[in-house]
């Protein structure tokens, strides 16, 4: 398998600046946009959401080359599980990855769910999820559980969840879930299920993930930092005879020079993991390409901007060859394309 | 007030004749050529999926003058909560009223996505709570909760839903939900609540549809046994306070004549395979309603008139729609101007909406909106009073 670079769908509004109160596009400061000068004709009006806005987003990503985008979970947010059913249908390549809470919906219900995205979008589904989330957020969620007992029962619910999509007559035996000749017939039977991306550094969320994820998101705090977790990541794998791979998530400042992507950082306040030149970024995401991490999860602000900026000028420099679907984009017209009308 | 025509969005897959067993439009059956969405070419597979379908027949039934459509959710159907998303940006107006199961999703994240999905869709999500049996048993599910335990949690889902929705800070302590200082963040707590489409027949239901519901969402019974369930409903309703709305869900084969309606039955009748009655009148888990459709089964079945309802009040209700079709039995086979009676019939009775389907879908559509809705006079008055059904009922 080769690498894959995603980028992320900001969910909670976009600005210019990654200063949240700045942002000028969604209305999540209170600010609807900008309006024109005086004596100047605006139709606008109350034609467009910020789901347009995200539209334009996701396709920035998908015509830069992105293979997919996460879609974060954040208390202010907009529900990643809608966000990625109501852009799937118009894009084409695309990888949804919206981060969903373990127990948002039963484990059967979130495979039932899962099942006819896969169906509608040509399996272009995976699922994130938190396993550290803050228990008071988790709290005004209605999930109450803390440690050992959250544990478990997240557990049991990525077994169940993908069991049901797996087996047919599927039986479950848990101590949150029971499950009693679940699975599904044809035409829902035999969906590819969605690999399962988790985060979270403690040694619980890694013996979890070791067990249960196709992906694990490690610390990118500093390359050894990274080595680490990564290092204790396979070991948890291993422990299950299973191999786990590593993902990461960055924010990106990249620009022509070192001092020009500084200075943009300033300006941004961005709390940018990566901040530099093209080239600089290029070679630091090769690094973590080298040492192992299968999927670079990269944001920057504006999304939009951003996303053509990495696309034209970082994410052709990287090792090509280990990278998915950044190769020359075919320039045949593709009829599977869904316009939208509202 | 007015008067909201819903049409149905049969994410269980479509073909296309009323009168054929099986699907063709969409991947329930076997894949031959003729089948469409996903259709059969050369490589197999043209590349088009039921979504593909389903999108069309929405833009057919709100280009028809259909305010929505209900999503109808079985363990078989694709997933209302995936294709709503999905087609709001490829519809105007059309509402998506969604059918599910309270205890299969969390209330906040329910309160959450419903939200996010009022904003896609400018306000266009619409509920339909369902909350008994009707399916499996609910343990494919992986649902433990009995029957009249699983009305008291929908209670407690829609008390924390709209709890949630109204903002920070938000706290419950209920036998099924414990939330702490929850609450939605502004700009989706800004978000009108969906309306509350509510189903189910039993006690438990009819109680819990009381406290809840904008529209009681029924099938089709005998008019007196409906009547008296409705009468019940308004009664319980009005006692919480609501105003007791009620909605009816059927289908329509209506026909330029009542001989070509009843012809495309015949037809249907005669293609039947042996024990599809029995199968039709099988019970199915542990839900009052389904059980309520079949109580009309006359002893002997031999010929499809057999199975016409309410003969001696106005021809044109038939119970066998379930003979091709998953779902409720009763609907309305007639000509345009019959079908245009029934509905009126049930508007001067008191009904406030409903909820019409067709096979095929998409061209049904168009014809109960171009031939059948226009010949509907609206009733003239706006409230029903607690007893009216009664009325109506010694009236006719």
């Amino acid at each position: 398998m080769s690498a894959q670079i995603f980028w992320t769908l900001p969910a909670s509004g976009d600005g210019r600046s990654a200063s949240r109160a700045g942002f000028s596009r969604g209305d999540f400061q209170g600010i609807t946009r900008r309006a024109h000068g005086q004596g100047l004709t605006d139709d606008r009006g109350k034609h467009f959401t910020y789901y347009d806005q995200l539209f334009q987003v996701a396709r920035a990503a998908e015509s830069s080359g992105f293979k997919g985008v996460l879609i974060p979970w954040e208390p202010t947010g907009e529900d990643p599980w809608i966000v990625a059913s109501a852009l799937v249908r118009q894009t084409r390549r695309l990888v949804f990855l919206p981060e969903l809470e373990p127990g948002f919906a039963t484990p059967v219900y979130l495979a039932k769910m899962s099942v006819s995205f896969q169906r509608l979008s040509g399996n272009r589904l995976a699922w994130q999820f938190e396993l550290e989330r803050d228990p008071e957020v988790r709290r005004a969620h209605g999930d109450p559980l803390q440690g050992d007992d959250y544990f478990q029962r997240v557990d049991e619910y990525l077994e169940a969840a993908r069991g049901v999509l797996i087996t047919r007559a599927y039986d479950f035996q848990g101590r949150f879930y029971d499950v009693e000749k679940g699975g599904f017939d044809a035409p829902l039977a035999g969906t590819p299920p969605p690999p399962i991306f988790t985060s979270g550094s403690s040694d619980a969320a890694l013996s979890l993930a070791g067990k249960r994820s196709d992906f694990h998101f490690v610390h990118a705090a500093s390359l050894d930092a990274t080595k680490s977790a990564i290092a204790r990541l396979e070991k948890s794998a291993s422990a299950h005879g299973r191999s786990v791979k590593p993902a990461l998530r960055l924010q990106v400042v990249a620009r022509h020079s070192d001092e020009e992507a500084r200075a943009a950082a300033r300006d941004a306040s961005a709390a940018a993991a990566l901040v530099g030149s093209y080239d600089y970024v290029a070679q630091r995401l090769d690094t973590y390409l080298q040492i192992g991490v299968e999927r670079l999860i990269l944001r920057g602000y504006p999304h939009l901007e951003e996303a053509y900026r990495l696309g034209e000028h970082v994410l052709p420099k990287l090792s090509v060859r280990r990278v998915e679907g950044q190769s020359a984009p075919s320039l045949l017209p593709n009829s599977n394309l869904q316009l939208g009308s509202n | 007030m007015s008067i909201d025509v819903y049409w149905r969005l049969p994410l269980h897959g479509c073909k296309g004749e009323f009168a054929t067993v099986g699907y063709s439009r969409g991947d329930w059956g076997t894949p031959k050529p003729g089948n469409l969405a996903p259709g059969f070419d050369e490589n197999g597979s043209d590349g088009e999926v039921f979504a593909d379908h389903v999108a069309d027949i929405a833009r057919a039934a709100e280009i028809s003058g259909f305010v929505g459509g209900l999503l109808v959710n079985f363990p078989g159907t694709d997933d209302p909560w995936a294709l709503a998303p999905a087609l709001a940006r490829e519809t105007k107006t059309f509402r998506f009223m969604i059918a599910f199961q309270p205890g299969f999703v969390n209330p906040v994240h329910a309160a959450r996505m419903s939200a996010s999905l009022q904003r896609l869709s400018q306000g266009r999500l619409v509920y339909n709570v369902i909350t008994g049996g009707g399916g499996p048993a609910q343990l494919f599910w992986g649902d433990r909760v009995e029957h009249d335990d699983r009305y008291a949690r929908t209670s407690e889902f829609l008390d924390v839903l709209r709890g949630v929705w109204k903002g920070a800070p938000f706290d419950f302590d209920g036998r099924f939900y414990h939330v702490e200082n929850g609450g939605l963040p502004a700009p989706l707590s800004q978000q009108p609540l969906p309306e509350i489409y509510f189903s189910g027949s039993s006690d438990a239901a009819v109680a819990a549809a009381g406290r809840h519901a904008d529209y009681y969402l029924s099938h089709l019974e005998p008019f007196e046994q409906l009547f008296r369930k409705l009468d019940r409903v308004k009664e319980r309703a009005v006692k919480e306070g609501r105003s007791g709305k009620v909605a009816l869900r059927f289908d329509i084969l209506a026909r330029r004549t009542p001989e070509e309606a009843w012809a495309e039955v015949s037809r249907g009748w005669q293609s039947l395979r042996p024990g599809a009655l029995d199968k039709m009148f099988g019970q199915r888990g542990d839900s009052v309603g389904t059980q309520r459709q079949q109580a009309f089964r006359p002893a002997v079945v031999n010929h499809h008139d057999d199975l016409r309802v309410d003969q001696q009040m106005a021809p044109g209700l038939w119970g066998g729609f379930n003979l091709f079709r998953g779902g409720p039995g009763i609907g309305v086979v007639g000509s345009y101007e019959q079908a245009a009676e029934w509905l009126d019939r049930y508007l001067r009775a008191g009904v406030d909406a409903f909820v019409l389907a067709g096979t095929p879908h998409l061209e049904e559509a168009y014809r109960v909106g171009e031939e059948v809705l226009p010949l509907v006079r609206a009733r003239s008055f706006d409230q029903v009073p607690v007893g009216h059904y009664e009325q109506q009922l010694v009236a006719s």
